[in-house]
């Protein structure tokens, strides 16, 4: 197991303060309105903030605030494999890389990777995968390094539209854009969007129908790239979710498009009228 | 068993296939292969079972410890996973190979257990805040030839 020599931590038996404080009543109760004043069970995603470009030195990066969630990404490539044995002749290879700053989430991470990382990292690979044409970058490879830097809830979905956002920034060729939403069943309701306490205040309370779902959506195909989802949920409850899900994509879809419009109007500007 | 690249003519006669429901070994879309379970294997272990499907086969020990419960959760305890593909399954798990494939699959494990009802967590606090059972589960996987999770 790798540790971090570099930095002194304290003894390994140090404990967050915010266990000994009293907390009050953490478990949001199914019929009561949700904390930053959106609705349950319906469609109301967060405001979004998008802009491409702020990373001067990768080939293409993009920015994505959803209320306190904010995630960078950059992309670099295509470029030369760096491991010759795994060089494909016929095909490129999309290389993803997903980090948490150890000041993002309420508890503070470590630099060192664990294994939420690494899955999330996957999960991102699996849902770009379909929508890069990688058969137009032989022995070459794209590299994507998402990096959360405040962790206030539904960090996946929006990893995957920063992703998918920087790769059109790059200017990689990809069939479709790739828009992530997710979703949190809390008994009987739904909420969309989930901030923080609400993805994490399951633990407490029983019941069924607890469990959260994070589509990656491709809007002009219509086609679904990456699911991912925890916790227990009925059948028509996922079946039902999964369309939410599509729904809140379709929301999102038009201001992604003006973000990217206003990118590329900067970085090329249409020649003046004579 | 040596792997043989796939032509492009053989991919072609595979997918007509499977849109007739028709595999290559003979089965339907929709049919299992022969599976084969069996419990308390090992016998070092606290449980253990032993599931054959096909050629695959992997082979799960259970094994209870007292600890301390997480910080958190103080009235609870804990499954810890960890799948090792070994290289007895392929050539390819060799070294590190398998590790990628092993941290996918046990992520994935804390997943699936990760609701109410599969587990009774609270049935393994000895006292709450102090001590606790925590489950080690550990997955070998010992001949492969894919379908891995399903197993598992």
């Amino acid at each position: 197991m790798p540790t971090d020599t570099k930095r002194v931590r304290g003894p390994d038996v140090s404990q967050s303060p915010f266990l000994f404080w009293s907390r009050p009543a953490e478990v949001l109760p199914s019929h009561e309105p949700r904390a930053d004043g959106r609705q349950r069970d319906q469609v109301d995603v967060r405001p979004v903030f998008v802009r491409c470009g702020l990373v001067s030195q990768a080939k293409g990066s993009a920015y994505i605030e959803a209320g306190n969630t904010k995630v960078l990404c950059c992309v670099y490539g295509p470029r030369e494999t760096e491991r010759k044995d795994e060089t494909d002749m016929k095909s490129g290879r999309l290389t993803t890389d997903m980090r948490f700053a150890p000041f993002s989430c309420p508890e503070r991470g470590s630099w060192i990777q664990g294994s939420q990382d690494k899955d999330f990292s996957l999960m991102l690979q699996e849902s770009l995968q379909p929508a890069v044409c990688l058969h137009r970058y032989p022995r070459s490879q794209i590299e994507v390094n998402v990096m959360v830097l405040e962790n206030s809830g539904s960090i996946l979905a929006h990893a995957i539209t920063c992703a998918s956002m920087a790769l059109a920034d790059a200017g990689i060729e990809m069939y479709d854009l790739v828009l992530g939403c997710s979703l949190r069943q809390d008994g009987g309701s739904y909420v969309v969007d989930p901030t923080y306490p609400e993805e994490n205040s399951w633990r407490s309370g029983s019941g069924e129908k607890r469990g959260g779902l994070t589509v990656a959506f491709l809007p002009s195909l219509n086609q679904v790239s990456g699911l991912q989802s925890d916790g227990e949920m009925a059948e028509e409850t996922l079946t039902a979710g999964i369309r939410t899900c599509i729904e809140g994509c379709y929301k999102l879809y038009p201001v992604i498009q003006r973000a990217l419009i206003k990118a590329v109007r900067r970085a090329a500007p249409p020649p003046a009228e004579s | 068993m040596a792997t043989v690249q796939v032509s492009e003519a053989e991919k072609v006669y595979i997918l007509h296939g499977i849109r007739d429901d028709l595999r290559v070994d003979g089965r339907g879309c929709e049919d299992y292969r022969h599976m084969e379970v069996e419990t308390d294997v090992v016998s070092n272990t606290d449980g253990s079972a032993k599931v054959t499907l096909g050629h695959t086969a992997v082979l799960v020990g259970v094994k209870a410890e007292i600890g301390k419960p997480k910080p958190m959760i103080p009235n609870e305890g804990y499954l810890e996973f960890f799948v090792d593909c070994s290289a007895n399954a392929t050539p390819e798990f060799e070294g590190r190979g398998g590790e990628e494939l092993g941290t996918e699959l046990s992520n994935t494990l804390y997943k699936v257990f990760n609701n109410q009802h599969s587990l009774d967590l609270r049935s393994l606090c000895i006292s709450p805040g102090e001590h606790c059972w925590v489950l080690y589960v550990d997955v070998l996987v010992s001949s492969s030839l894919q379908g891995h999770l399903s197993i598992t």
